[in-house]
């Protein structure tokens, strides 16, 4: 097997336990076991939105159930008691049985077509909903029939209360008068769309015009499990459902919020499945049709919505779990029981002597140049000192107190400017607001090394993960390029692990490659955006007294005038949209500081890697809405 | 299993650095593991890694670089899947789009109108049947070419190799006659072989007198038409077919087959088409000035002890050395089974250097000639 990190997608592992050996269950446990709505999830519909590669469809895979049973059906490895756990968090399982049966219907064939089909919206909907329902039946049996458990004998729907009307045009409450029905139905309606003509409205076949429900009607399945009769409440998860036309997924939509329905539906879908305000955050401006987030329907978004530390925290734990379970695939790391972690040191580079000694010099002579006594700089030493002996960070190194120094004296520098030097004795004032090193200092220094002395800068598992984003996919294609190099090594006859100069060149590299390949809507002028963006974050945090602390990575423009934007029909609310969809820009809205309230728009880990930039956040530069417009023209 | 050895090896030859060696690993493991791993003729335990270390390892340091970048960017190997490819194409692209003109005439209809009407098919079907396969070698792989027509063509009109005794002849007759009545003959006799490059194998002339693979069967048919129910046609059209040909090959054949047709006292056959399954473009031979380096390293890196082993064989084609493969075809081309000779003869000459370089092969060739 080649790389097994640089696999595109879930859709290619083809066997179920292929895919049960390297599927993480962490998604199962940070996207639902832990949202707010766990109750409602399968009772009221449901939107997954994430962007291109943040494990959507590993999520509905895993979710199915044949896999559900396949797990359960041997607890004898650690990945199935891991999986069967993420799954009865996640409300999958009750009492270590399934409690729910979910099937998958992806949406990337052929719904999309009924939208040009020359009948009325209403027709066109009912169609393309008629259909997904015929085939959610016979995916649902399938589902349940995979592992050869139960036949269709053993399998009996449950209707509504008063679905009686229902019942009979969906063939029944019996798994084979429910099969003949959608298989009959499916027939129908997929004749019409794959016909080189469509029929005239008069002339549609009457199985794919009268009445057909099954949502509506079946409120739990009876299975046979292990001998005992078990309850499972039915799940359709729509996958890609940003396939269909915005309309036809709007009006589906519509259709699936009936509150009658208690057929679990999720909806899983990318960010630019969305309008520029829904993807950007803007209260008021979803496409809701009078519903209420959280009453009538659930949003789970799986980048963005949580708090963010903890997301990320959430990510680096999911983001381990999944590597270490692709790294022993890797064969030429097999059989070395490496941890991915322990693969990507964190030890922090050292400069050179001759750099060292270069850096001391230079940083001599500015304090001569800034005017800086001695006794100043000592004090100044010595507040480094102290913040590094009590600071977490591993990188103490000398080049690292040297740099701190440097920016704590240019600080100084500037604030005594304005104070009168006195005829009688050495000029060394108290500036009015202390000196003081912290985190921030630290990781400007580091960020000065990086720029000047080429020091490596991002490197080790936590880097890695912040580069990603929260994407899955992102994080494996970049973890994909350091088990490369790691490979490179062990055939070389090298220990695979990676100093932090190897780190950073792969990801750096990797991370151009990727925005290079940028190919969706308005790549060009977002490539545009990000690359001016990250120019003037870098001017600024090249500022020997590091006015923003770590550095920017971000612009901030003032709120009204992105609501302004994002009310008017302005083409760069879709840069934006797709810049955000696509991993380019995040953006942060309603952020309070100076006593006006900010639109972020931050640089992701991706472009702060090919940039140079630093992954804390914090740091941005105040801008207008005009700037934006100038920048990705 | 990947050979670590193998590629660890080839790093140190090429001196690489981590980078280096991490993105031509890539390239190196899918292009061995989706082809040269395939070579029919590689040494016991050792696999495409191995021989490329080892064939690295005879180039001085500074050219190892040019080596390389030949095999990385000039070398086309045939795999045995892309070969199956082209003998699956060779009846429904090149076979039945002529017969199904012929068919046509036969009906008095349009080409187009063939699969639409009954006497279309029926004429298309009795045309097929009056045409003859004939294997030239074992690299026109009839027992492919059977398999992937099987139903279409009947194993009574195809033949493994080009020697046919009366016995056989007189059974084809039967057969065909049994089916298509006492008139029925072989009006299409394609002949089929795997690859030429030069087109000499095929159809030559030396000090006057004719040679190859033509003259042989064209002399085979005028003998065999002497006996009584001889089943090919009078005036017989020719398909001369090769799964795979370069652009030189296909010139040479025009331009000898016509000359032969004109001057030849007795000619079996009336009309000759010539075809192939994968026509290779002009711009595979390695010319001046583009390919001065990998041409500069096949003269430093020969032995002509190579061309004495060939001699009389590479005579025939006038040539004096044996630097750029027969016939100086100089094309940088490997195909699953075998190297042809008419590739650069650092691909696959292997010689104890008794007249210059010994010479080590990256594919090993299974020579026929010496």
């Amino acid at each position: 097997m080649a790389n097994p990190f640089l696999r595109r997608a879930t859709e290619y592992v083809r066997d179920d336990a292929s895919f049960l050996a390297i599927v993480s269950p962490a998604p199962l446990t940070t996207f639902l076991a832990k949202s707010g709505h766990k109750e409602a999830m399968f009772e009221l519909p449901v939107r997954i939105i994430g962007e291109p590669g943040s494990g959507k469809t590993m999520l509905a895979t895993l979710a199915e159930f044949k896999m559900v049973e396949t797990i359960m059906r041997d607890l004898s490895t650690d990945t199935h008691r891991g999986l069967a756990t993420a799954l009865a968090d996640a409300g999958f399982l009750e009492n270590g049985k399934p409690r729910v049966a979910a099937v998958r219907i992806p949406m990337e064939s052929d719904y999309r077509d009924f939208w040009e089909l020359p009948y009325d919206p209403a027709v066109k909907t009912k169609l393309a909903l008629w259909l997904i329902q015929a085939r959610a039946m016979l995916g649902l049996l399938r589902n349940l029939t995979a592992n050869r458990r139960r036949g269709l004998g053993d399998i009996q729907f449950i209707a509504r209360e008063s679905s009686e009307a229902q019942i009979e045009q969906i063939g029944g409450l019996t798994a084979e008068g429910i099969r003949d029905r959608a298989l009959e139905v499916q027939k129908a309606i997929y004749s019409i769309a794959a016909g080189l003509r469509p029929p005239a409205l008069e002339n549609l076949p009457a199985a794919a015009t009268s009445p057909y429900q099954p949502f509506e009607a079946i409120r739990a399945i009876e299975i046979d499990w292990q001998g005992e009769q078990l309850s499972l409440s039915p799940l359709v998860m729509l996958d890609d459902v940003h396939a269909l036309h915005p309309d036809q997924r709007d009006d589906i939509f519509a259709a699936l919020s009936r509150r009658e329905i208690r057929f679990g539906r999720w909806l899983m879908m990318r960010l630019d499945a969305l309008s520029p305000g829904a993807v950007l955050g803007a209260p008021g401006s979803q496409e809701t049709h009078n519903l209420a987030t959280g009453r009538d329907f659930v949003d789970i978004r799986m980048q963005g919505n949580s708090e963010r530390g903890a997301e990320r925290r959430q990510f680096r734990v999911m983001a381990l779990d999944m590597a270490n379970r692709y790294l022993p695939l890797v064969q030429s790391l097999r059989n070395r029981n490496a941890d991915f972690a322990a693969l990507l040191p964190s030890e922090p580079p050292a400069l050179p002597q001759g750099k060292l000694k270069e850096l001391a010099t230079q940083v001599e002579k500015e304090q001569i140049k800034l005017g800086i006594t001695n006794a100043r700089r000592d004090e100044i030493d010595a507040i480094v000192s102290e913040h590094l002996a009590g600071s977490q960070s591993y990188d103490k190194r000398e080049e690292v107190r040297l740099a701190m120094a440097r920016i704590l004296m240019h600080r100084y520098a500037i604030r005594v400017q304005h104070m009168t030097p006195s005829l009688f004795e050495d000029f060394d004032p108290d500036p009015k607001s202390p000196l003081k090193a912290d985190s921030g200092v630290a990781e400007a220094a580091r960020f000065h090394l990086s720029d000047e002395l080429k020091r490596p800068y991002h490197y080790g598992i936590s880097d890695l993960c912040d580069a990603s984003n929260e994407n899955a996919e992102l994080f494996l294609q970049f973890a994909g390029a350091l088990v490369a190099r790691m490979e490179t090594r062990v055939i070389r006859g090298k220990s695979p692990g990676l100093n932090a100069g190897a780190q950073e060149s792969a990801l750096i590299e990797k991370a151009r490659s990727i925005m290079d390949g940028w190919s969706f809507a308005y790549a060009s002028r977002v490539r545009l955006l990000v690359d001016a963006i990250a120019r003037e974050c870098l001017e600024i945090s090249r500022l020997p007294n590091a006015r923003l602390g770590a550095g920017a990575n971000a612009i901030g423009i003032p709120e009204d005038e992105i609501k302004d934007l994002l009310r008017s029909e302005n083409e760069l609310a879709l840069v934006l949209k797709h810049a955000l969809a696509n991993g380019a820009i995040i953006v942060r809205r309603e952020y309070g500081q100076g006593g006006r309230s900010w639109c972020l728009i931050e640089l992701t880990g991706t472009v702060c890697l090919a940039h140079g930039l630093t992954f804390k956040r914090g740091g941005f530069l105040e801008k207008r809405i005009s700037y934006l417009q100038e920048a990705s023209n | 299993m990947i050979s670590t050895l193998g590629l660890s090896l080839i790093a140190e030859l090429m001196q690489w650095d981590n980078d280096e060696a991490t993105a031509e690993y890539g390239w190196l493991q899918l292009m061995s593991s989706i082809k040269y791993d395939g070579y029919a003729d590689f040494r016991a335990g050792a696999r495409f890694f191995e021989s490329l270390a080892t064939w690295l390892r005879q180039f001085k340091q500074t050219d190892r670089k040019t080596a390389y970048a030949f095999v990385r960017e000039r070398l086309v190997y045939i795999s045995a899947a892309e070969m199956q490819r082209v003998i699956e194409i060779f009846v429904p692209e090149t076979v039945t789009p002529f017969l199904r003109k012929a068919a046509a005439i036969e009906a008095g209809i349009k080409p187009y109108e063939v699969w639409g009407r009954k006497e279309g098919v029926e004429a298309f079907n009795r045309v097929l049947r009056r045409s003859l396969f004939i294997g030239l070698s074992d690299g026109s792989r009839i027992d492919a070419l059977r398999r992937a027509n099987a139903g279409r063509l009947s194993q009574e009109q195809i033949v493994p190799m080009m020697n046919i005794g009366r016995e056989k002849w007189e059974d084809l007759g039967k057969e065909l006659r049994n089916e298509q009545g006492d008139e029925a003959r072989f009006d299409n006799v394609y002949l089929i072989d795997d690859f030429t490059a030069s087109g000499t194998t095929f159809i030559r002339q030396i000090n006057g007198q004719w040679k190859g693979k033509l003259k042989k069967f064209n002399d085979m048919i005028c003998d065999a038409r002497k006996h009584v129910g001889f089943p090919i046609a009078d005036n017989y059209r020719l398909h001369i077919h090769h799964y795979i040909s370069t652009d030189q090959a296909r010139i040479a054949l025009r331009d000898r087959v016509a000359d032969a047709s004109k001057n030849w006292a007795e000619k079996s056959f009336a009309d000759v088409d010539i075809t192939e399954g994968c026509l290779l473009p002009s711009r595979l031979k390695l010319t001046q000035p583009n390919d001065a380096a990998t041409l500069k390293l096949c003269e430093d890196y020969y032995d002509d002890q190579l061309y004495i082993r060939l001699k009389k064989h590479c005579d025939e084609a006038g040539q004096s050395n044996m630097k750029f493969g027969y016939a100086d075809c100089a094309i940088p081309l490997v195909l699953e089974h075998n190297t042809p000779n008419n590739s650069l003869s650092i691909l696959w000459a292997e010689t104890s250097g008794k007249l210059g370089h010994p010479m080590e092969p990256l594919f090993r060739r299974r020579d026929r000639h010496g």
